[in-house]
């Protein structure tokens, strides 16, 4: 007898569908499994064949072969235990073929025939809905996330017996809601906001600049000053995920198995801040099966790298082309895939090692200590940090006078939804979304200056000692602070704002 | 064999162990230069001898004659003997006078006056404001400007003079054709080009620790006036503080605050009886150059013409430097426009840049 099963495989950040084929023949009793499969996939024939006797199914002594089509394409990871047992259980008439046919099958198999949860169910599924599959049979724990897509039927089940029975005896099938846009609806709230920052008036508003052009912001600051408490609440001044982004949000923690049964969907803007000891791998994305770095899990909300200069030189060098290209791409022998790295990067700094330069009372650090220590930040690191600004030394006042006194960041984040709106206008006929990403094609397109902005810029390059690098990146950011002010042209006010954000290495030495 | 006293001078300045010291003992007795190299002096000590005779071997008296040649043929530094017109006559009067010179760029004329600058290599943001104003103002005033080229104090003391157009020179604890450290190339060559860069060490001898307090006496020794800004308790300034009051040169100091560790050398300097500068008019007038009023240079217009708000934010300065997140605080003022202010009174000249992110009254 022959049966033939769907499941879904996955490569990056793509699933694609697979049949799982068994076939059952006359012959010696045999059971061998072909498909080009990595050795956990080949070890499904021992879990598959104890599951089943422990769940009361026994094989007939024949010759047992299965394949997994398409062949020629590498497959890897536990989620196809499910399939094959429906499939051999199938080929041996226990379950009509026709039953199974239009679900997808997605689980692991315990030896006593429970399931155990999978990672990547969300993209699964969704290839599935692609592919005009309506059903689907996932592990119990993973219904919900699988729930979370639109007009597909997801049945949690809980071991092999119960999916026998759900197959042989249909009616019985209930498939789970998730009112998952309900749920991205009402849960808007942030456990931070920007109310419960005092004072730091220079760090919010390169904070709410940032954030709106989604340009990279560098804080420098004495341990202490608040970086890391600005750099928390930036998620909360970003526009809200819509449904599609929440999705595709989603689609990353699902691969990386950050999804679970309680939270099925990542609502929020993601903010990340690994530890600075991460390693490249870890930080960009890799392995031997490709899996999402933070970068990537930071896909649409903010990558936070605390005590830049203490990564490792070239940890942070890998990061220059993700921050470029927006996505991650990571080519392996047998294909490459790309992970979605479409980030705010923002990152903190002491100004020296003891952290108090230019404090020269509390600073004991000599100029070249200062300049070793910043110049562990290369310049093209640096020139993709669009705003650098300072924190001030933090005075007793500001912990004195009581918190939730500063701008809600309900009202931030609404100018930052408009200067948005107002780019999506602009970009309208380019491939860019944001200020940040113009490239200088754009910048003399749409940072026009009038005569005295010319003049202004003149005075500006003198009095600040700026570089030629500078320019670009200047007219960029002004860009930036006119939209927030709804203004059509660049004034006066913005390049000279602009200019108090100019590079660290003009800040230092200029 | 006619050796002349310039050869003489090359040969023991790229000796290690014979100094000043033991050459003017040598210059005394001898006299002539021939009688110098031919004779053995039983003045040199065991280890002087040492090195003397490996000097006197036949084949290091042809790599000598070889590297005289060049000497004498390369464009880019000369060899300064006292017998030289340009030689700083000051030199001549310390007990130790350099037994020649490397020099690159312009010798200081002996009737300018000269003031030496020295300081912190890790100076704060206050003395480095105190060096570019002082050096330029001295410069103004015609004074040439002496210092080290060492990082902190020394290089704006030779930054500031420059700025305005005004005489200085480098004094190298190292080489003459090396720059310590590296980056002050940039300024290193605008010395080379307007003022002077010298050193008594032979070309292509690296820094070391020993051989920059031997160099001070030269810096003390080219000025008229050794101004301090800004040292710490044990600091190298202090040496060239000492070679200064042994040569009889006057010493001033820039006072610091109180508790302050870059303060504590000056402080004590000022305790000790050294001259306290409260402004470069102190400097001129001790070192009796009529100080023409200096007027504000950078203040192109008075305080009339500010807003109401420049002169709101300017009130709630000071030459301390301060974040302009205390001026958003105190004023009630957003940011932006703080930036604006403080763009246009940096322009005006009423307030400068100090230090990162930070601004201070000028």
């Amino acid at each position: 007898m022959y049966s033939s099963i769907i499941s879904i495989a996955m490569n990056g950040m793509n699933g694609y569908p697979v049949r799982v084929e068994t076939d059952v023949s006359p012959g010696l009793p045999d059971f061998s499994m072909v498909g080009f499969l990595s050795s956990e996939v080949k070890e499904a024939r021992e879990r598959v064949r104890t599951a089943l006797r422990n769940s009361g199914f026994a094989l007939l002594p024949k010759k047992i072969t299965v394949n997994l089509a398409p062949a020629d394409i590498r497959k890897e990871g536990t989620a196809y235990d499910l399939a094959l047992a429906v499939s051999l259980l199938a080929a041996n008439e226990v379950i009509p073929q026709d039953r199974a046919e239009g679900i997808v099958f997605i689980g692991e198999l315990a030896l006593n025939g429970a399931l155990r949860p999978v990672h990547g169910i969300l993209p699964r599924v969704c290839c599935a809905k692609e592919a005009g599959l309506t059903t689907c049979f996932l592990p119990y724990e993973n219904r919900r996330e699988g729930a979370v897509v639109d007009g597909m039927r997801i049945i949690g089940i809980k071991d092999l017996c119960e999916a026998v029975h759900l197959l042989t005896s249909p009616g019985e099938q209930v498939p789970e809601i998730c009112p998952a846009r309900e749920i991205l609806e009402q849960s808007r709230t942030y456990a931070v906001d920007f109310s419960e920052v005092n004072g730091q008036y220079g760090m919010k508003r390169a904070a709410e600049t940032a954030a709106a052009g989604m340009h990279n912001l560098l804080l420098i600051g004495s341990p202490g000053s608040g970086k890391s408490m600005i750099a928390r609440r930036i998620p909360t001044i970003l526009p809200g995920l819509t449904w599609e982004e929440c999705l595709a949000v989603s689609k990353v923690y699902s691969v990386a198995g950050l999804l679970s049964d309680k939270q099925p969907l990542i609502i929020h803007r993601p903010f990340r801040a690994p530890h600075h000891t991460i390693s490249t791998a870890a930080l960009v994305g890799g392995g031997r099966i490709p899996r999402p770095g933070e970068i990537s899990l930071a896909d649409r909300g903010v990558l936070f790298l605390d005590e830049l200069p203490e990564f490792q030189k070239n940890t942070l060098e890998v990061l220059r082309q993700p921050m470029e290209d927006r996505q991650v791409m990571i080519a392996r022998v047998g294909g490459s895939s790309s992970f979605p790295a479409d980030t705010m990067v923002v990152a903190a700094m002491n100004p020296c090692r003891c952290g108090y330069y230019p404090d020269r009372s509390r600073c004991q650090c000599t100029i070249a200590d200062v300049r070793k220590y910043l110049s562990r930040i290369s310049r093209p690191l640096l020139d993709r940090m669009d705003l650098c600004v300072e924190a001030p030394p933090v005075g007793y006042s500001d912990f004195s006078t009581p918190a939730g006194s500063g701008e809600r960041s309900a009202a931030i984040r609404e100018r930052v939804e408009q200067a948005r709106k107002i780019q999506q206008e602009r970009f309208r006929e380019e491939n860019i979304f944001f200020n940040s990403q113009m490239q200088p094609k754009h910048v003399n397109r749409y940072c026009r200056l009038g005569v005295r902005g010319e003049k202004i810029m003149k005075e500006i390059f003198e009095t600040k000692k700026l570089s030629a690098r500078a320019y670009h990146r200047l007219l960029k950011v002004a860009r930036t602070l006119a939209d927030l002010s709804g203004e059509a042209e660049i004034s006066e006010a913005h390049l000279i704002e602009a200019a108090e954000y100019r590079s660290l290495e003009e800040k230092y030495w200029g | 064999m006619g050796m002349t006293d310039r050869e003489l001078r090359y040969r023991i300045s790229l000796m290690h162990s014979v100094g000043p010291v033991t050459f003017r003992k040598l210059k005394d007795f001898y006299g002539n230069a021939a009688r110098i190299w031919n004779s053995e002096s039983p003045a040199l000590t065991a280890s002087q001898l040492t090195e003397w005779r490996l000097f006197h071997t036949a084949v290091k008296e042809k790599e000598l004659k070889e590297g005289y040649t060049r000497l004498m043929n390369t464009a880019s530094y000369r060899f300064v003997i006292p017998e030289d017109p340009d030689y700083p006559a000051p030199l001549k009067n310390i007990s130790d006078p350099p037994v020649g010179l490397y020099v690159k760029g312009i010798l200081p004329a002996s009737s300018k006056p000269a003031a030496a600058i020295v300081g912190s290599r890790a100076c704060s943001e206050y003395g480095k404001h105190q060096a570019l104003r002082i050096a330029g103002d001295l410069a103004d005033a015609g004074v040439g400007i002496v210092s080290g080229l060492a990082a902190g104090i020394d290089s704006f003391g030779h930054r500031g003079a420059l700025d305005r157009n005004g005489y200085t020179v480098a004094v190298l604890g190292n080489g003459i054709d090396r720059c310590y450290p590296v980056t002050n190339l940039n300024l290193y060559e605008r010395i080379a080009e307007k003022g002077a860069v010298i050193s008594e060490y032979p070309p292509g001898t690296p820094g070391k620790p020993m051989y920059f307090p031997r160099r001070n006496r030269i810096i003390s020794g080219l000025a008229d006036l050794v101004i301090v800004i800004e040292a710490k308790k044990r600091s190298g300034s202090l040496i060239t503080v000492e070679r200064a009051l042994e040569q009889g040169k006057d010493v001033m100091a820039v006072p610091g605050r109180i508790g302050d560790l870059l303060s504590e050398g000056c402080l004590s300097l000022i305790r000790q009886g050294a001259g306290i500068v409260t402004c470069t008019e102190d400097i001129l007038f001790a070192m009796g150059i009529q100080a023409e009023k200096q007027k504000d240079r950078h203040k192109s217009s008075g305080k009339a013409d500010l807003s109401a708000e420049e002169l709101a934010v300017l009130q709630h300065m000071s030459t301390d430097p301060v974040h302009p997140d205390r001026l958003c605080e105190q004023l009630d003022m957003a940011p932006g426009s703080i930036y604006m202010i403080l763009f246009r009174l940096e322009n005006a000249g009423f307030v400068r840049s100090a230090g990162p992110g930070l601004y201070a009254r000028t």
